[in-house]
């Protein structure tokens, strides 16, 4: 394999868990894991599975039980406090919820590393702060309250505060918990901006698979006390995105790329679907949402035509020689449940 | 700096003055302000002079340096443990300085008279508190090294608190009604005991602490982000919270060993300023905590001294009655409680 360009992080053989008195929790076990600069890294796992702890191991908030953490080649814990500052930054969890803060003040907190005693920033400093929050797209909040802020709005203020700390390593925990659709991907897309536009090495843990499967250039898996690399299409096609959700109710269809809760009370039936367009495509998912299979090999249990009459879709449903027509999807599947007895 | 947040510091500035020259006239005896400006600027050696100069302007430097330590220390206990409610004596430093006064008072002193030890009663007060209250620093620093979360060190000395008050109360119940008066008079706080040479001491110990929290601004402004993003911005939190309670310490152990356990204003100030200035900058919050502070403390001050002839109110009252309004007006107004 070649490869020019150089790891910000690596793990060697690290043991990731809590010293307890009789013996250690090891949560994660033996990862060696490698990050590389402009990269967009998704930590993806459950609850409990040690994501938190996994990236605090990284930004050296938690030591690890064994094995080493190397940031540019060298261990993490060789560098001084204000060194390893200046080389990676964090977003917590937590909400910042503090009074008379403003971003600025907020911002301007990443300077910390930089600045002397008393805290003075210089022209430079400043600069760097203004820079930082237009990147995020969040330049004309300088003045306001943090407590006046949207969340998505406060996520990107965090985010600005470790882009003036200035760091090339920045890890972020669950960014993206608390927010609305449009600003999970928007935030993710910032993330992967910031990647690519500063070459910085990104890496954040998420439940949002179906966004980071869009924005991520490398997974890291969380299963079984281990975690797995790869790109997510590699994920998806050798099987470990299915693995990830034997247990539980989830299912990750890998030729959509779409998740889909399993159903247990559809009887499996199978129908046969035909028709164009965005109709079809809506059609299709309302029917494997309710938990039928559409279009599958095997026996149908009843055909499904769409048609157009008078530029409306119209839903015809044949079995056995019957057929009905109906207005809306709504009506169709009532119908299908009532005939099935569902 | 905004030229709002000057104007504000000039205004303070302009009522502190005012407050001194109207505690300078208030006082059992009546001294005319005209009286008081030339006492000040001529030596005159009448009564009026040395009351002036021998009673008053010792208590009112006592009142300004006890407010604004008292409330600086307050502000950075509010935002090291980012706690709207913690004050100056949530690391029981005031306790242990009670206990080390209740010892020598209820304890030694029904055994040996107090002269024995070859320093006046008043001078040995000050240094069981001072002594009381260097014992505990140190068990705080140890525990704080040792404990990670500073939650856990929050209800720590909580829990000292409630414990050397225990003792006190145990202390307190042997003890002579003599003996018990003179504690609880201790207790209600005073401004009023602070004689000249103690003052000699007593200012130079808290310019000492007021300059350790001025130097600790960068480290307070972002402590209020919590210790995740502490350590991940390159502080050393061991060295950072030592450094502050140090400086607290220092602050509140040496207005409660010459003044006595003053409650309230510690907690009320530090919240008074942010409302006004409106900001969670410590270069211009811990300014603001020294002058309010003083502000109040000789507000409290003029206050005790209302009633006719020669009484005055206990200054622990009269500072939680100015106090308590303040705080729940400000729990009122913020609704929330876990953010400073």
């Amino acid at each position: 394999m070649i490869s020019k360009t150089k790891y910000s992080i690596e793990t060697n053989n690290i043991n990731i868990g809590y010293q307890n008195k009789q013996k250690p929790i090891i949560l994660l076990k033996e990862l060696n894991l490698k990050a590389k600069e402009g990269n967009l890294i998704a930590l993806i796992g459950e609850n409990g599975s040690g994501k938190s702890t996994f990236l605090r191991t990284l930004l050296r908030l938690h030591n690890s039980l064994s094995g080493q953490v190397l940031l540019f080649d060298k261990p993490i814990n060789s560098y001084s406090l204000n060194k390893l500052a200046r080389l990676i930054s964090f977003v917590s969890t937590e909400v910042i919820s503090i009074q008379n803060m403003t971003v600025f003040n907020l911002v301007s907190m990443g300077r910390f590393p930089y600045t002397n005693w008393i805290g003075k920033l210089y022209k430079e400093d400043k600069d760097i702060i203004y820079e930082s929050l237009s990147l995020v797209g969040m330049a004309g909040f300088i003045h306001k309250n943090i407590d006046e802020i949207s969340d998505g709005e406060r996520q990107r203020v965090l985010i600005a505060r470790t882009l003036a700390q200035d760091t090339p390593v920045i890890v972020l925990d669950e960014p993206t918990s608390f927010l609305d659709l449009a600003n999970k991907f928007e935030i993710i897309h910032l993330l992967r901006t910031l990647a690519v536009e500063k070459n910085k090495t990104i890496i954040f843990s998420t439940h949002d698979l179906n966004i980071a499967l869009q924005e991520a250039d490398l997974f890291w898996l969380i299963k079984n006390n281990n975690i797995v690399e790869g790109i997510p299409e590699d994920l998806i096609l050798n099987g470990k995105f299915d693995e990830l959700f034997e247990n539980s109710k989830l299912n990750f269809n890998s030729e959509t790329g779409f998740f889909s809760i399993n159903k247990n009370n559809s009887k499996n039936l199978n129908f046969t679907l035909s028709g164009t367009g965005k109709v079809f495509f809506w059609t299709e998912k309302a029917l494997m949402r309710t938990g039928f299979r559409i279009n599958e090999i095997g026996n149908t249990d009843g055909e499904i035509l769409i048609e157009n009459e008078n530029n409306k879709a119209i839903w015809i449903f044949s079995v056995s020689g019957k057929s009905d027509k109906f207005d809306s999807i709504e009506q169709l599947i009532q119908y299908i449940k009532l005939k099935f007895n569902l | 700096m905004k030229t709002k947040t000057i104007y504000t510091f000039l205004l303070l500035l302009f009522i502190l003055i005012g407050f001194i020259i109207l505690d300078m006239v208030s006082g059992s005896v009546k001294i005319p302000v005209s009286n008081v400006i030339n006492i000040l600027f001529h030596n005159n050696s009448t009564e009026w002079d040395s009351i002036i100069w021998k009673i008053r302007i010792p208590r009112i430097i006592t009142a300004i340096l006890a407010g604004m330590a008292l409330s600086v220390s307050g502000l950075q206990m509010q935002t090291i443990f980012r706690n709207p409610l913690a004050g100056p004596f949530v690391l029981g430093i005031s306790a242990g300085a009670s206990l080390g006064v209740a010892i020598t008072v209820l304890g030694f002193s029904s055994i040996l008279p107090v002269y024995f030890f070859g320093i006046s009663g008043n001078w040995l007060i000050i240094l069981s508190a001072w002594f009381g209250s260097a014992i505990i620093l140190v068990i705080i620093l140890i525990v704080s090294l040792r404990v990670k979360d500073i939650m856990t060190l929050l209800i720590i000395g909580i829990m000292f608190g409630s414990a050397t008050s225990a003792i006190v109360s145990i202390l307190q119940y042997f003890s002579s009604e003599n003996l018990l008066k003179s504690f609880v008079i201790w207790t209600m706080g005073s401004l009023g005991g602070v004689s000249q040479s103690q003052l000699n001491i007593m200012s130079p110990v808290i310019f000492i602490g007021i300059v350790m929290s001025l130097s600790s601004i960068k480290i307070l402004n972002i402590s209020l982000l919590g210790e995740n993003y502490t350590k991940s911005m390159g502080l050393n939190l061991n060295f950072s919270r030592i450094y502050i309670f140090l400086s607290t310490s220092i602050l509140t152990g040496t207005i409660t060993a010459f003044c006595g356990p003053v409650g309230f204003i510690g907690i009320a100030v530090p919240h008074l300023t942010r409302m006004l200035f409106k900001t969670t900058e410590h270069s211009i919050l811990i300014p603001g905590t020294i002058i309010i502070g003083s502000i109040i403390m000789l507000a409290s001050d003029i206050f005790s001294q209302l009633p006719p002839s020669n009484t005055t109110l206990p200054l622990n009252s009269v500072t939680a009655i100015i106090g308590v309004p303040i705080v729940i007006w400000v729990i009122i107004r913020n609704k929330k409680l876990v953010s400073v």
